[in-house]
């Protein structure tokens, strides 16, 4: 009996054994698997032989690990096999047949077309990928455009392999513009700005990464026209129209970010004061701590001038935006 | 014998057996564990999050757009659908975030991928203008804001004594309202916007689609406006901040029909915007009435006009042609048309009404552009295009005769104007070059050619050239970098500084402010001055300072300079660095008036670093510092030493107004993510800004006059911790603190009482500042 339990002992513990040593991963032969099966994409089994579950990134760092890694382009419309439009690995990649026939456990050559962070493909062969499908809209007039001069790729700003492309979601579009636009970036921090922090407003309602044939990326053809897609009380005609609101909105705004209110470049009364010191009141274009009040600078004038404190020049005249009201000569109805 | 060989085989029988039972039964398992794997690799995933926050302290500055303004707990509510069918194309997208707040967000898009999809998604956004604002006035939130009950009589017109002068002439002041500070009440002032929208996009054969659009915007609550009155003679006008009704409501129709083809790409479409106000004129009693004031201050009411309504509806269609692989053209064309007719308000509360009822406005917008872009050998690729912009004011011009600020006495001889309807046309002519110098080094070069036309101001026009030159190099795999500059000049037409503001008046009135027998023109007839011979009296008549220059319109020389440098010192450190710096000068108003110069120094580090797989950590750092010189005067009453600064700086009255803007801003941050159960990590960011307001160059007469102001400031420091704890596959804890605080100091309202200006009734605002806590704890589960 004893013995009978010490053969039961010996086998269960090499029946232990054996799967034990099938679960560790085998030394690794880079050859695609010759019986492997299309994962996600119809075709992909020459690429996902090789980089399948194992592949996914954990932090053990395997040599075949990627990162990202590539099987969560399934969860994305780019792996929806039943459209028959979607691309399988080679579409996007090349047919990268050196890379894809190697043999042995050796680093094999690059992709033909690879998307990775030190990729040397050129961005307008990577951009040629993707504008195979995605020409048109919002990439019509992408060619020239500030982007695509300063050979910026899609994948600086598009996750493919990725179940959340961040620059296509409101909440995190901004931490990807951010990566090169450090000015917007430091601006979005100040006091007045829009709601970009708050995911309110996304760059792209703004701008068109892709081209525009607006000024400075812009949505629509001009800096007012975009502005009035949400502001559209200050859109007009007015009877009464503020030269410099009609001119351009950027001539007294700042859309990123500002020190002062209302997203101002600079303060009233000084910004009214560059383009109006001639009758009444604002002859006084110097307007200083003396305006304050005495109650708050010692030896002022004893009443603060309205010109100066609260909202200074706004204080009367409110329609700075334009007045339609008969007697808004002076912004002031 | 026969026993024993029978024991044997039992025993190897039994011994074969149990080694393929410890074979099979673990490889069947880890079959279809792998099997579980891929699918949740592969198959999209969704998530609900459930939980509940607090806020320690209320604040509407640090409530501001994300509705977590009053301190107390708030429900934590996001979720997130995504379903993809295995056998079809079919699709559900579900995202909802922070549907516990007054922020809170709902996207659906649903259809079948390839062939349709519907969107729906709906949004709010609150902005918190003040929690501070006070006003005596009852009403608040409405369109009528009443005195406090019997408020003329506490009003203190007793003539002679400390504050009063006779009768009759007097000018209430805010000295005089005994029961001001008692009838001050809190309001808040804030507005909440919610959007919905409606999308259908449905693809069509032969490389066609079509989009339809529906969004409805609202917008209600309240804005501060200044609700000014005339309350004596000349420029004599009393005012106070007060609660003005917003309700917006904007509906955006769109229809887009698009074509993609091989070479050939094109849409066509039309849009229109339909902007509603159905808040009512905001009327609101006279604070600083006087019932036997006679020259003015005597109404009994004043009253605001709202924004008109108005529409803008756009057709445009746009093309891109691919004529080689290394060539293409592109353009778009689009007309719209803006309209407003809203029926005009009275002149005053008295209800006299202007001669036409109505503005009957319309501007007329044109664009067109084409663009090549061409590889013309294989190192050199050339855009070059162009771009015009119009806009057609067609709206009628006509005299309006106005009463100012609703005062009662009929309106004089400079209250008589007329409109100026502007039109604009921009046209953009440029041109770049790329080389790539070799395989590390790119050089652009660029010209830029604008050229602007307006009417109604105080130059016809301008053109601009900038030239602009850049270069980039791949010093090794690690380190990159590069330089650019641009230079632009932009040339006015003739400016006449004081023409523009003087062609909205009447001849009659502009001949009563010159003497004879001095003569002007006006609209190019030769017109005699009217007004009694006098040594000192104007020899033309003036109404804007002819030496000043409008700096959106006069000439202007820019320069700009910027570089980066992105370095990799080790596979898991990335290091960048960028600086710009511009200089603009307005050589016109350094002779005269306006703004002169401006300049603006940015500079950028960020680091990125993996310290392990697990760790990883960043840093950003920026400063800026933009300052501005305007040339301004403190000027006299003297009308030759007015309108002789024809041409030049007047040294006595004048001086330099400099504000420099600073700003720097700091975040640090990491991440621990070691691949268990758990990850966490941490945020500290920082900004702060100082504004500084400076007076140099003082005139000899006004120096006395001219006095130092404070530096305004703000400060904002926030600290956040996470945390992520998964508890089983599927379901996650995640803990959240935050800290932030913010301070702010600003003269504009600092120190400021209900009567510390005579004719502005204080409002009681005060300069935000908090320090607020906030937790938040939720569960997360996902699915698929």
């Amino acid at each position: 009996m004893k013995k009978v339990i010490g053969y039961a002992a010996f086998a269960l513990t090499l029946g232990l054994f054996v799967p034990a040593q099938a679960a560790d991963k085998p030394a690794p032969n880079l050859a695609v698997k010759a019986d492997a099966k299309d994962l996600i994409l119809k075709g992909d089994a020459k690429c996902t032989g090789c980089h399948d579950e194992a592949d996914e990134p954990t932090g053990a760092g395997t040599m075949l690990e990627l990162n990202p890694g590539v099987l969560a382009i399934g969860k994305t419309k780019h792996g929806v096999k039943a459209d028959k439009r979607t691309p399988t690995c080679t579409d996007c990649h090349g047919d990268s047949e050196k890379h894809r026939m190697h043999k042995g456990s050796e680093k094999p050559p690059a992709v033909d077309r690879s998307f990775r962070k030190n990729s040397v493909t050129p961005a307008d062969a990577r951009n040629g990928a993707c504008m195979t499908c995605h020409k048109g809209g919002n990439r019509l007039q992408w060619a020239g455009s500030q982007h695509e001069s300063g050979e910026v790729a899609c994948n600086s700003c598009h996750q493919v392999h990725s179940k959340k492309d961040k620059v296509r979601d409101t909440a995190t579009q901004r931490e990807v513009c951010f990566t090169c636009h450090k000015q917007q970036r430091a601006e979005s921090m100040r006091t007045s700005t829009h709601p970009i922090k708050a995911g309110g407003v996304a760059c792209s309602n703004c701008h068109n990464p892709h081209g525009s044939t607006g000024p400075k990326l812009l949505v629509k053809n001009t800096a007012n026209e975009t502005c009035w897609t949400c502001h559209t009380e200050k859109r007009g005609p007015f009877l009464w129209e503020h030269p410099p609101a009609t001119d351009d909105c950027m001539n007294c705004h700042s859309p990123h970010g500002s020190n002062q209110v209302s997203l101002l470049k600079s303060r009233p009364p000084y910004l009214c004061a560059s383009c109006h010191i001639a009758g009444g009141h604002s002859t006084t274009g110097i307007r200083s701590g003396n305006d304050l009040g005495a109650g708050v600078v010692p030896g002022a004038a004893a009443s603060a001038a309205p010109q100066m404190v609260g909202k200074s020049c706004l204080n009367c005249h409110t329609q700075v935006h334009g007045s339609n009201h008969p007697a808004g000569a002076r912004f002031a109805r | 014998m026969e026993n024993t060989v029978e024991n044997r085989f039992s025993r190897t029988l039994l011994a074969a057996s149990i080694a393929a039972i410890g074979l099979s039964a673990p490889t069947a398992t880890w079959a279809d564990e792998a099997a579980d794997e891929i699918r949740r690799l592969t198959r999209p995933e969704s998530e609900i999050e459930l939980g509940v926050g607090d806020v320690s302290g209320s604040s509407f500055k640090f409530g501001d757009y994300t509705g977590l303004n009053k301190s107390g707990a708030y429900g934590i509510a996001n979720i997130s659908v995504v379903r993809r069918n295995d056998d079809d194309a079919r699709f559900l997208e579900i995202v909802g975030r922070n549907l516990g707040l007054d922020s809170r967000s709902l996207r659906i898009e649903g259809g079948e991928q390839g062939n349709y999809s519907m969107r729906l998604g709906y949004s709010e956004l609150p902005k918190l203008h003040s929690d501070t604002y006070q006003s005596p006035y009852g009403g608040m939130g409405t369109s009528r804001l009443t005195a406090p009950a019997g408020w003329a009589g506490t009003i203190d017109i007793t003539p002679g004594g400390a504050i009063n002068p006779p009768i009759g002439t007097t000018v209430v002041t805010t000295a005089m309202m005994t029961q001001l500070a008692a009838n001050m009440k809190p309001f808040e002032v804030k507005t909440q916007r919610k959007d919905l929208a409606l999308g259908l996009t449905k693809l069509l054969p032969a490389g066609w689609d079509v989009d339809v659009s529906y969004k409805h915007s609202k917008k209600d609550g309240t804005k501060l406006l200044g609700a000014p009155l005339q309350i004596g003679a000349g420029g004599s006008r009393g005012t106070l901040l007060v609660p003005d009704p917003i309700d917006y409501t904007t509906e955006d129709f769109g229809l887009t029909a698009r074509y993609v083809g091989e070479k050939l790409q094109m849409q066509v479409g039309y849009s229109a915007s339909l902007f509603k106000n159905s808040a009512q004129p905001l009327v609101f009693d006279n604070l600083f009435y006087n019932a036997v004031s006679t020259v003015g201050g005597n109404m009994l009411t004043g009253r605001l006009g709202q924004m008109p309504d108005n529409q803008f509806h756009q057709v445009s269609a746009a093309a891109g042609y691919t004529l080689s692989t290394d060539t293409r053209l592109s353009g778009s064309v689009a007309f719209g048309r803006m309209t407003q007719n809203e029926s005009f308000l009275p002149y005053s509360t008295a209800n006299a009404m202007p001669a036409t009822n109505s503005l009957n406005g319309k501007v007329d917008t044109t664009h067109y552009d084409i663009k090549l872009n061409s590889r013309l050998t294989r190192t050199i690729k050339l855009t070059a295009g162009y771009r015009y912009d119009d806009r057609d004011n067609r709206t009628p011009v006509n005299t309006y005769t106005y009463n100012t600020a609703d005062v009662t006495t009929a309106p004089g001889a400079s209250n008589t104007r007329f409109n100026t309807p502007l039109s604009k046309t921009k046209e953009v002519l440029f041109g770049d070059l790329d080389f790539h110098l070799s395989k590390a080094t790119t050089l652009k070069l660029g010209y830029d050619y604008d050229s602007v036309k307006h009417t109604y101001e105080p130059t016809a026009g301008d053109k601009e050239h900038s030239y602009k030159a850049e270069v980039k190099h791949q010093f090794t795999a690690m380190a990159a970098g590069g330089i650019g500059y641009t230079h632009s000049k932009r040339d006015a037409a003739n400016y006449d500084g004081g023409g523009a503001l003087t062609a909205t008046y009447t001849a009659a009135y502009l001949a009563g402010l010159c003497v004879i027998p001095n003569t002007f023109i006006y609209n190019g007839i030769v017109t005699a001055c009217t007004a009694a011979a006098s040594a000192t009296g104007a020899t033309t008549p003036w109404l804007d300072t002819p030496s000043l220059r409008k700096f959106f319109l006069t000439d202007r020389k820019r320069d700009k300079l910027h570089a980066f440098a992105n370095i990799s010192p080790a596979d898991n450190l990335d290091l960048q660095f960028g600086a710009s710096y511009y200089n603009e000068k307005y050589p016109e108003a350094e002779l005269g008036y306006g703004l002169k110069q401006a300049t603006g120094t940015t500079l950028n580090f960020d680091a990125n670093w993996k310290a392990t797989d697990a760790v990883t950590g960043t840093f950003f750092l920026s400063l800026d510092d933009f300052k501005t010189d305007q040339n301004a005067h403190n000027g006299s009453t003297n009308n030759i030493e007015r309108q002789n600064n024809a041409a030049a700086f007047q040294a006595a009255r004048g001086g330099v107004v400099s504000i420099t803007d600073r700003s720097w801003a700091m975040g640090l941050g990491f991440r621990v993510k070691p691949g268990g159960k758990y990850e966490w990590g941490a945020d500290l960011t920082h900004a702060s800004s100082m504004g500084a307001t400076r007076f140099n160059n003082l005139g000899t007469a006004i120096a006395g006059t001219v006095f130092p102001v404070s530096d305004t400031n703000t400060r904002r420091s926030r600290l956040d911790l996470f945390g992520k704890y998964e508890v089983k596959k599927d379901v996650a804890i995640n803990l959240n603190y935050a800290f932030e605080k913010y301070t702010s100091a600003d003269w504009a309202w600092d120190g400021q009482t209900w009567t510390s200006s005579t004719s502005l009734i204080g409002s009681g605002i005060i300069n935000p500042r908090y320090s607020v806590h906030m937790i938040g704890a939720s569960v997360a589960y996902k699915f698929q």
